[in-house]
């Protein structure tokens, strides 16, 4: 045991009693303690004092801000589930259309077929562009009154247009489709990089055996890809909780809060009310119910980072 | 013959939705080089009847918001914030991978641990961070504060594991310093990794929307932050909004076409869209 | 010969030096960017130029900056000298101590008159009797009108009342067959073209704004209370719903936007908006239209929206240099007057007094249209927590436009809703 270390410090390989890791670690250390755990701990305190630039004393108010969410008739609870419930049900419907399609699409393009470079490039384009520029587009293509969306179904197809961006339920449309066409791309390209990692005799065995494409796909594909999947899911759980421009920028979060998103509504409460205390407790109450799926991440990652150690 | 129907069904499928996908895009050129009068002529206008360039010259020159310093502040700070981060996060990395100290799972599983941290619980500290050191509307706003995460430093520690010890040891063996071996062998063996890492945070920082919308403004905003200030603007205006819009898509997408290949990986070694 | 150019140098870095310490420099923080900066700096230049005294120093920045960093300039001790701020937070700040009293006193040395001014104009800026900033900006909500519509349906003359504005709108609004709302067989669902819209969003609160103050009634009371919740509100909000359901002159679903696009298409004989959509209107081809002020739609009085820009003199701290209060105030006397505010319109504001409306540049000006209603124009102002009366209210009104709630039910709930927020307002200011 002694002299295998010796051995490795002379290889250059133990620092044991050495500051050169350290110093190697510092220049992201100092960022990372200063402006990610800082904030954290920091956040914890503003949550408990009641914060204004103007004051010269910041009251401490205790668990005051966490007790008005679960205080019914304030407006932080009214709202703050409401709109929590708005972003859980955009994950809900955005995420199996998300990872199917992405699926779908994979599935299509992976094959070989003429185009195929076109297509996948055409799949991922919209995933380059800021989320203001989609919400921009997505807006104007659902305009109540001169947008695409309705001039095809006045015009081309002759029936009544919709007002999507000020009728409940309609307005998600937009935001819904807006974030598939957006993202799609995205996680169809990590199934693209997960298919050719199945191995290609699966298939030959099957088609041998006389299946069709669909009893391919159900029967191999998807099966091999379960771990790619479970990725995925998570990954676009995480982005979708996160909504906030195309909610913002589609519709308002109209009509009547119909379509704000969570995160919206603490920005709403940080900087349009300036109750800044209020909002970083509704941000640590929002941080803990996503716990659920940041740890499977964290999980996964550090499943990956033990495996390529062994 | 059955087979071949089915490539050709497949591949009308594909079309299908390739046009899809444009259309939003094609609206957009169609919408922008209309004279704005005919935005909303009715019956609509398939395609611009009386073209005009007017949409992007106004634009360009509007008094109402500078496209050109919105893109110099998106160049400027994400290559500052996709190089410093590729900096902190592969110095940082090197340790974690190759040096055996006391401490070390210690520290990676401390950085690691802070993955399950989403960012919106630390946006009103951060916020409130940045007016005390009075970087509101600066560019240290944008690049610091995101500069040091977790990501990073995983996706180069798993990369440099990978990299065979062999001659590393044989270079510490003729007595080469720790910064020798990190700069002549563990950097060149892994550009590729690096320049996936490059990449993926220069279009995280570049796409970044609501950490900017709060602290950056006027001519200090960022291209994304910058539209859609416009989008209030010219809300009714459409066709010099799509115009900026345009403006602001075009050089991306065409980017997009000429890295396709680095990009993809990076979104695909990310796991996170933001 | 060089030493006397290195003596004449020096004579003259002296002199300057001598004659920089005689003026009394201060620092002016607006957020007029976009086109309205040119004409700014170009008042401020000639300001400095116009004395010896006084050297104004300006910074620009959009105007949410200001909101975030005002407070905590003040705080610190660094704030400007003055600062324009709008009619929706001049009494938050004013509130949270942020900004200085205008006293009788400073006003009168500065020869600043109030009476000059159109009254609720400078209201905006006042907070439990005192005056805290001078008008320097103002915009209000018009109507715009669509000339060839209004002929088509016979109506010669923009309506002035209710019943004018129902009987116009009435006469405007035509379904595929020709037929009216006031026919019997008329079918809402083939309108051609609309009488008018009632929009959801900030701008409906804010077209509903100016119903509930020509009822007589405020969005709060006395005590700054949220009190929207009364007869005479319920009947305003009630009758802008009226005109989509009861009535059918108005599109349901109406946005702003949709409102816009339409009134360019010529499908929507009225349209309320700011003053500022005036310049989008004039580039539509094919649209004749003109501009008055908002109809007497309420019961009591003439009112409109306005917002409008105010030049305050912030908190600063202790041993501030009197002789610089005295030169912010003389340069806001100097901006505000009429001769620098008819300049000042140029840009696209409104007159901030009646001497500047009545000037005879105006005789040719479309704009004008809108001036007899001016002196009616009144702000969402004086009290602290605009933001969440503004957004309680807004909310009341879509729920009630788009049919969710009965106006009672809205407005009752919005009430309760702002009062909350009201409370934890108050708590923050204590």
């Amino acid at each position: 045991m002694r002299r295998e270390q010796r051995v490795n410090r002379k290889a250059g390989v133990n620092f044991e009693r050495s500051w050169t890791p350290w110093l190697y670690l510092l220049p992201h250390a100092l960022f990372f303690l200063g402006f990610i755990i800082f904030p954290l701990f920091f956040g914890v305190y503003i949550s408990m004092v009641r914060w204004d630039p103007l004051r010269d004393t910041i009251p401490f108010v205790g668990a005051e801000h966490y007790w008005e969410l679960f205080s019914k008739g304030t407006p932080q609870n009214e709202f703050f589930w409401k709109t929590l419930a708005n972003t859980l049900g955009f994950v809900a419907v955005s995420v199996p259309l998300l990872v199917g399609s992405a699926l779908g699409l994979a599935n299509l393009v992976y094959k070989p077929i003429r185009g195929r470079n076109f297509f996948r490039a055409v799949f991922f384009l919209p995933g380059v562009l800021s989320v203001s520029v989609i919400s921009i587009l997505w807006r104007w293509m659902f305009a109540n009154q001169a947008g695409l969306i309705n001039v095809v179904l006045t015009e081309v197809l002759g029936g009544t247009a919709v007002a999507w961006l000020t009728t409940e339920g309609a307005a998600w449309v937009p935001i819904v489709l807006g974030t598939l066409w957006w993202s799609v791309g995205f996680n169809m390209t990590i199934y693209l990089a997960a298919i050719g990692n199945i191995s290609r005799s699966l298939y030959e065995a099957a088609e041998m055996d006389g299946a069709g494409s669909w009893a391919q796909f159900t029967k191999i594909t998807v099966p091999m890809l379960s771990q790619t999947t479970l990725f995925v899911t998570v990954t676009t759980v995480l982005g979708s909780f996160q909504l906030f421009g195309q909610s913002l920028l589609i519709t308002g979060g109209g009509p009547t809060r119909s379509t704000q998103s969570v995160i919206m509504y603490i920005t709403e409460e940080a900087f349009g009310n300036n109750q800044y205390s209020s909002a970083a407790a509704m941000a640590f109450v929002f941080g803990l119910i996503m716990l659920v799926f940041t740890a499977v991440q964290f999980w996964l990652n550090a499943r990956d980072a033990k495996r390529v150690r062994l | 013959m059955k087979k071949s129907a089915r490539q050709l069904l497949r591949f009308s499928v594909l079309i299908f939705f390739a046009l899809v996908f444009l259309l939003p895009i094609y609206w957009m050129l169609n919408t922008s080089f209309k004279p704005e009068s005919d935005t909303l002529a009715r019956p609509v206008q398939w395609w611009p009847y009386r073209p005009t360039l007017g949409n992007f010259l106004e634009v360009l020159t509007s008094p109402d918001g500078n496209l050109l310093r919105w893109l110099w502040n998106s160049v400027f700070t994400a290559t500052m914030y996709a190089g410093f981060h590729l900096l902190f996060c592969a110095l940082a990395a090197f340790p974690l991978a190759r040096m055996k100290f006391r401490g070390r799972e210690l520290w990676f599983w401390f950085i690691l641990s802070s993955m399950m941290i989403p960012g919106v619980v630390t946006l009103i500290p951060s916020y409130i961070l940045m007016i005390r050191l009075e970087w509101i509307d600066t560019y240290n706003a944008m690049i610091w504060p995101g500069v040091s995460d977790a990501f990073g430093v995983f996706l180069l520690r798993q990369f440099f594991l990978g990299i065979p010890r062999e001659l590393e040891e044989a270079a510490v063996m003729d007595g080469a310093s720790s910064l020798k071996v990190f700069l002549r062998i563990l950097v060149p063996m892994s550009v590729p990794a690096l320049v996936t890492l490059l990449v993926f945070s220069f279009m995280a920082c570049w796409n970044n929307y609501t950490w900017p919308l709060f602290v950056m403004h006027g001519d200090m905003q960022t291209l994304p932050v910058g539209i859609s200030s416009f989008s209030s603007r010219y809300n009714t205006d459409y066709g010099k909004l799509m115009a900026a819009t345009a403006l602001t898509a075009i050089p991306v997408i065409i980017a997009y076409v000429l890295a396709q290949r680095h990009l993809e990986r990076g979104m695909s070694l990310s796991g996170s869209k933001e | 010969m060089k030493r006397r150019t290195v003596f004449l140098a020096l004579l003259m870095l002296t002199a300057m030096a001598a004659f920089a310490a005689d003026k009394v420099e201060i620092t002016y923080l607006h957020g007029f960017t976009g086109p309205d900066r040119p004409f700014m700096e170009s008042l401020v230049e000639k300001f400095n130029s116009s004395q010896t005294g006084i050297v104004v120093k300006t910074q620009s920045q959009p105007w949410g900056t200001t909101w975030q960093q005002l407070a905590p300039l003040v705080a610190s001790g660094k704030a400007p000298d003055i600062v324009a701020i709008n009619e929706d937070q001049v009494t938050g700040f004013a509130a949270r101590g942020a900004l200085t009293e205008l006293t009788a006193a400073d006003l009168k040395n500065a020869n600043i008159a109030k009476a000059k001014f159109y009254g609720p104009l400078w209201a905006t800026a006042d907070y439990q009797g005192k005056s805290y900033g001078v008008p320097v900006h103002s915009v209000a909500l018009a109507m715009y009108y669509n000339k060839y519509l209004l002929q088509k349906a016979g109506i010669l003359n923009p309506p002035r009342t209710r019943e004018e504005f129902l009987k116009a709108a009435t006469a405007a609004t035509v379904d595929k067959n020709g037929k009216h709302p006031n026919d019997a067989t008329f079918d809402s669902t083939n309108v051609v073209t609309w009488g008018t819209g009632v929009v959801t969003g900030w701008m409906g609160g804010t077209i509903a704004y100016g119903v509930l103050r020509q009822n007589g009634a405020d969005l709060v009371d006395k005590n700054l209370n949220a009190a929207f919740g009364d007869a005479a509100s319920i009947e305003a909000v009630q009758f802008l719903v009226d005109l989509v359901y009861k009535y059918k002159v108005a599109s349901p679903n109406g946005t702003e936007e949709s409102e816009i696009a339409a009134f360019r298409q010529g499908k929507v004989a009225f349209n309320f908006n700011g003053v500022w959509m005036l310049e989008q209107y004039k580039a539509q081809d094919g649209l004749t239209f003109g501009i008055s002020p908002v109809p007497r739609l309420g019961a009591k009085m003439d009112a409109a929206w306005g917002g409008s820009s105010h030049l305050t003199l912030p908190k600063q701290k202790a041993g501030y240099d009197a002789a610089k209060r005295a030169a912010a105030l003389k340069f806001v006397a100097w901006l505000t007057q009429p001769e620098n505010n008819l300049y000042w319109t140029q840009a696209g504001g409104l007159p901030t007094q009646p001497a500047v409306a009545a000037d005879k540049s105006y005789e040719s000006n479309m704009v004008s249209g809108l001036f007899s209603g001016l002196p009616n124009v009144y702000a969402t102002s004086g009290y602290p927590w605009v933001g969440q009366v503004r957004g309680a209210w807004d909310a009341a009104i879509e729920a009630s436009v788009l049919g969710k709630k009965t106006v009672t039910q809205a407005l009752t709930d919005g009430v309760v809703e702002a009062n909350k927020q009201i409370d934890q307002a108050r708590k923050a200011l204590q």
